[in-house]
């Protein structure tokens, strides 16, 4: 029986000689084939004593389920190799970069006008616009500016040719125009671009502005300050924020107040602020006994100048992509 | 409004630092801009008397001086001033002092030489614009005397930026009563001394519009020296008002102004023609300012005039045939008040603006006038002789007194803090206000200068002002919790702002005034709104749509090198219908140059096309209702451009840019634009489910052969229109011409899909459907199957 084992050394070399699938389908068919070794050993069974024969014929079955059991190894070895080297073919760089589109983005302002009218929106604020061309009554008449009012100076105004007609200086028609057709409460911000005859670094002769508007039957200034410190403090992210209230003059509210808040070792002016004056309410048909409430005012653009390190305000509105592409994702 | 503070102290001895005056007044609503220091940074130089001076031995041009200034050895110091002399008093630095310009004074060797100083010229002091030689100081000046002390530079310059309301606080005195009710020092006003037992004055005064003019008072100064000199303390505190001496009558004139507030005018009296009249001008009138400005009088201007014509522009400037010169010796002091409506915005039409305007544009109290005019002729007599002769007065004084019902309870009310009724009234009281209490509230009277004050809201802001908003406190509003309206479809605007930097285009704000010529070239024609004042020709014109100013910002860029530009803008645009009236259309555009994709390896890469635009569009606005068509607009390649509808609305313009106009401004190739108007968008709609039906889908790809000119779209539209049994879907996945198709014809791939709800489909079913499509693009597109 050295013949036995003779035969499965040499179809164990024999299998692990090929190299690929139909190699080793050849060489199947020297050992298990029907001109293979094992076909000539069983016809060789018929010649031997029937006392020999089932201890041989188990042999030579236990011979076969070896072959066998050699060369399904033997097939997995092949596929798993065939396998390994078509992926390692396969390979990519993968620290080439990614097949892409280029990046857009929303313009400073606009991104700040989003987070200011989201975060007021939080506090039940809805936004509210309204027109850029705007006549005498709303945008100073209504607003306790009636003509020859020296503050009208304050705001050097575009005038339309041929008309009554001007260029918003301020968002604040759109809170009359809102107060006419809504009544109290009323909680809004009002954004947008306003426009004024001013042109240097620090001023745009069109720039962007936000205000407030809250009226109710108890709201008072301390809610006020509360308010725009509030605000500001969720705006710059800064809980240690300081904001300082300054007596001043507008005449669409009674009491009037600049508002500062603390910017590197001083103050900074960043806003208007006071409760609305009566004469407004009055305007609007809105009971000054019942109701009452107050407004400000902020630079959109100097925000959004101070959050993101902006130094000039002209950059703004140069719209160089170099400059605007900082900003985009 | 700016003054010295030394000034205001010498009315109102605050013990107030210069820190803490500028503080109080800020908060106390009086905006302090700046503070500046006259002195300018000037220490340590003092007077020096020149004993002796001889040649520098090793440099021609330098002296060698010895100085007494003072101290026990007199300082040797090398000096290059030709005008160094024995004798003279020079500002003399010592060592370590320092000068305006920053630079501090060493101990040197000069050419050899110890100096032990410098001696400056005015200018090295800040002083004057002098640089010419050393500066001679008066004789009599006391020898080691700090400069700053013999020039009064130990001052500060106080800017305000004052509010429109408050022109009572355009005088030293105003300031001064503000300061007293900050601070509770009491000040000291000036003496005035009103003479009595005048002439009569043989001017007669009349007034036309006691509105315009409430109150005119006329003085007559006989004999006055006008080439007497200004004090040099007047000179200086005008100085630092920012107020240049001239003549001292005229700098006497407006010390008082700056001083009580009131404007005042001097006319030299021997140049008057006949009696006074003030009176609105008349066509063809024409009066030459002091200024040297020839004025052309419109009907709406107020003027002093006499029997020559106007003689002033009443309120704002006196006339030159007036004027008072070396010359004069008797004078006409005219005091008046003239009404806010009577100069208001008149700086506008004038283009310059001046003391007297700018307070009476915020009113001036005609009851100070009187004491003015006599300050006035006091401050004269004293400095240019002269002798009071007569006053003639037209109109009155206001007596008009406001009387405010003040409810102590609104306080709490309007501003959430508690203050006492007593502390109230003594703030109103600080504030020269009359107060009496009466039943439940109290009565307040406010001073006759202060016209701002007419509401109970106009005292409670006087309590939070005086006791200080940092008093107040910071709460949050109480109201009732709601919840906020918020549709699940974001308005277009957001939408389309929100897609197209998805798609990579960066948003860019432009100024909404245009260039008229970049108006003509894509704008509307003949719609925009021009401005009546524009800062610039560049700015003349309201937009009527985004195109021009996208393009200008294209170009920017292209000129800085940036090659590949995808950018877009939201905002309103006017134009004016044929009414007379002005849209204001909220609208969305953009522009594409360059490449598809930015520069990279993996991607096969050319230039944007119409194509790529349409895409974007087709994707952000993703409507079943949206259509193209072939449109026409003048900016556009005529070729090359189509018209967005939704049904049958316009909704946009999508193109090539001419080339015309790309050239024109240096846009490069292909420029693709397109804009949308927003307003005409219908609301979006929320998802609405439809089953849909889980069976196999059938594809049959067919090739139809048309006319080249057939519009496809008009296929694809036409197809997906025409209900045809099983079909839910077209796709077209090629255009080929060329070799297999007729000259003139085009062959067109379609891929139609078709499925039923119920069951599978058969090849007869399908086969069905796809010959009712190939029958009806035969009929109505004239097309034939390619096999």
């Amino acid at each position: 029986m050295q013949e036995l084992d003779k035969i499965i050394t040499e179809a164990k070399h024999a299998f692990q000689g090929a190299r690929t699938l139909p190699e080793l389908d050849q060489i199947k068919g020297q050992f298990l084939g029907k001109q293979g070794v094992l076909t000539d050993l069983r016809k060789g069974l018929a010649k031997v004593s029937a006392e020999e024969r089932p201890i041989l014929g188990a042999k030579f079955n236990n011979l076969k389920t070896e072959l066998e059991a050699l060369l399904e190894s033997r097939k997995n070895e092949i596929k798993a190799q065939a396998l390994k080297e078509r992926l390692d073919n396969e390979k990519i760089d993968v620290t080439l970069p990614g097949r892409k589109q280029s990046l857009g983005g929303l313009h400073p302002v606009t991104r700040t006008l989003n987070r200011v009218t989201d975060l007021f929106s939080t506090m039940g604020f809805s936004v509210a616009s309204g027109p850029e061309i705007e006549d005498d009554y709303y945008n100073f008449t209504s607003l306790n500016q009636p003509e020859d009012h020296p503050a009208r100076s304050m705001h050097d105004t575009f005038y339309l040719e041929g008309e009554q007609q001007l260029l918003r200086t301020h968002t604040s028609p759109i809170q009359i125009r809102y107060m006419e057709n809504n009544k109290p409460p009323i909680r809004i911000v009002s954004p947008g671009r306003v426009y004024r005859v001013d042109s240097d670094a620090t001023h745009s002769p069109m720039f962007h502005q936000i205000e407030g508007l809250w009226i109710d039957d108890r709201a008072t200034f301390a809610d006020l300050k509360g308010t725009v410190r509030e605000f500001l403090r969720r705006f710059f992210e800064k809980e240690d924020l300081e904001v300082r209230f300054r007596p001043s003059y507008f005449p669409f509210t009674e009491p009037s107040a600049e508002i500062d808040m603390t910017f590197k070792d001083g103050w900074l002016e960043i806003g208007g602020c006071g409760m609305v004056h009566p004469k407004v309410l009055n305007n609007v048909n809105i009971d000054t006994e019942c109701y009452q409430g107050f407004a400000f005012g902020m630079g959109l653009d100097r925000l959004a100048m101070l959050r993101y390190g902006v130094t000039d305000l002209r950059l703004f509105f140069e719209n160089d992509l170099r400059f605007l592409s900082q900003f985009s994702g | 409004m700016k003054f010295s503070e030394n000034w205001l102290r010498s009315v109102c001895p605050t013990s107030l630092t210069t820190e803490e005056l500028s503080n109080a007044l800020t908060m106390a609503g009086l905006e302090v801009e700046s503070v500046e220091s006259v002195a300018n940074g000037l220490e340590g130089v003092v007077v020096g008397l020149i004993t002796d001076t001889r040649p520098h031995p090793n440099a021609e041009r330098l002296k060698i001086c010895d100085v007494d200034v003072g101290l026990p050895d007199q300082l040797q110091i090398v000096c290059g001033a030709p005008n160094a002399s024995p004798g003279m008093k020079v500002p003399t630095a010592l060592v370590n002092a320092r000068l305006p310009n920053g630079l501090v004074i060493k101990k040197a060797k000069l050419r050899g030489e110890l100096s032990q100083g410098m001696l400056c010229s005015a200018s090295e002091l800040g002083i004057s614009e002098d640089a010419a030689g050393l500066m001679r100081l008066d004789q009599d000046s006391a020898i080691g005397l700090d400069i700053r002390e013999a020039f009064d530079l130990n001052d500060n310059i106080f800017e305000l930026k004052l509010t429109a309301n408050r022109g009572d606080c355009l005088s030293i005195v105003g300031i001064a009563r503000e300061l007293q009710a900050i601070d509770g020092v009491a000040a000291q006003y000036p003496k005035v001394d009103e003479l009595t037992g005048l002439s009569p004055e043989p001017l007669s005064v009349a007034v036309d519009d006691e509105n315009a003019c409430p109150l005119y008072l006329g003085l007559s100064i006989k004999g006055v020296n006008a080439n007497s000199k200004t004090p040099e303390h007047i000179l200086r505190k005008l100085e630092r008002s920012g107020v240049r001496g001239i003549s001292p009558i005229v700098d006497l004139t407006n010390y008082v102004m700056l001083e009580l507030g009131q404007p005042m005018h001097a006319f030299d009296k021997d140049k008057l023609k006949g009696n006074i009249v003030v009176r609105s001008g008349q066509k063809g009138e024409t009066l030459e300012l002091l200024n040297g400005q020839s004025l052309v009088i419109t009907e709406n201007m107020l003027l002093i005039t006499d029997d020559s014509g106007p003689i002033a522009l009443a309120g704002i400037m006196g006339g030159a045939s007036t004027a008072v010169d070396e010359s004069t010796t008797n004078i006409f002091l005219e005091a008046a008040v003239f009404s806010t409506q009577s100069v208001a915005g008149k700086w506008r039409t004038l283009g310059f603006s001046t003391d007297a305007l700018h307070r009476f544009e915020r009113g001036v109290d005609s009851n100070g006038t009187k004491k003015a005019l006599w300050r006035l002729a006091n401050l004269i007599t004293e400095i240019c002789g002269g002798k009071v002769e007569s006053l003639i007065k037209t109109g009155a004084s206001s007596d008009k007194k406001k009387t405010i019902v003040f409810r102590p309870e609104r306080v709490n009310r309007l501003i959430g803090i508690e203050v006492t009724i007593d502390r109230m009234k003594q703030i109103f009281e600080l504030l020269d206000m009359t107060v009496f209490s009466e039943e439940g509230y109290l009565s307040v009277t406010p001073p006759s200068y202060r016209f701002d004050l007419e509401l109970e809201e106009d005292l409670i802001e006087e309590i939070i002002r005086i006791e200080g908003f940092e008093k107040l406190p910071s709460t949050l509003p109480i109201s009732k919790v709601s919840m906020m309206t918020r549709p699940e479809e974001a308005g277009w605007n957001e939408k389309l702002k929100f897609g197209l930097t998805r798609r990579g285009y960066q948003e860019v704000i432009t100024y909404s005034f245009v260039d008229h010529s970049l108006e003509n070239d894509f704008g509307l024609k003949n719609k925009a709104v021009s401005l009546l004042n524009p800062i610039a020709e560049q700015y003349a014109v309201m937009r009527t749509n985004l195109l021009g100013s996208l393009a200008l910002v294209v170009q920017r860029n292209l000129s800085h090198r940036i090659d590949r530009i995808r950018i877009f803008e939201a905002s309103l645009c006017f134009n004016r219908d044929d009414s007379g009236f002005i849209n204001q259309t909220n609208k969305i555009a953009g522009i594409v140059t360059g490449a598809v994709f930015p520069e990279q390896w993996g991607q096969i890469n050319r230039e944007v096309d119409f194509f790529d635009v349409k895409g974007d569009l087709e994707r952000l606005l993703n409507r079943e209702d949206i259509t193209f068509s072939v449109g026409q607009h003048d900016s556009f390649h005529p070729g090359k451009v189509a018209s967005i509808l939704i049904g049958d609305v316009t909704l946009g313009i999508v193109g090539e840019l001419h080339p015309e106009l790309s050239q024109k401004y240096d846009l490069g190739a292909n420029v693709v634009a397109f804009e949308l108007n927003i307003d005409v968008l219908p609301e979006s709609s929320v998802p609405d489910y439809l089953a849909y039906s889980k069976l196999p889908v059938v594809r049959r790809d067919l090739a139809v052969e048309i006319d080249l000119n057939t519009e496809v779209g008009g296929i694809l539209n036409e197809i997906k229109e025409e209900t045809i049994q099983y079909l839910t879907g077209v796709t077209l996945f090629d255009i080929y011409t060329g070799e297999g198709v007729a000259d003139g014809k085009k062959s067109v791939a379609l891929a139609v899909m078709f499925q039923d709800k119920e069951k599978t489909l058969t090849d007869e079913e399908v086969e069905k459907s796809v010959s009712l499509v190939l029958e009806l693009l035969k009929q109505r597109f004239n097309a034939t199957q390619r096999i």
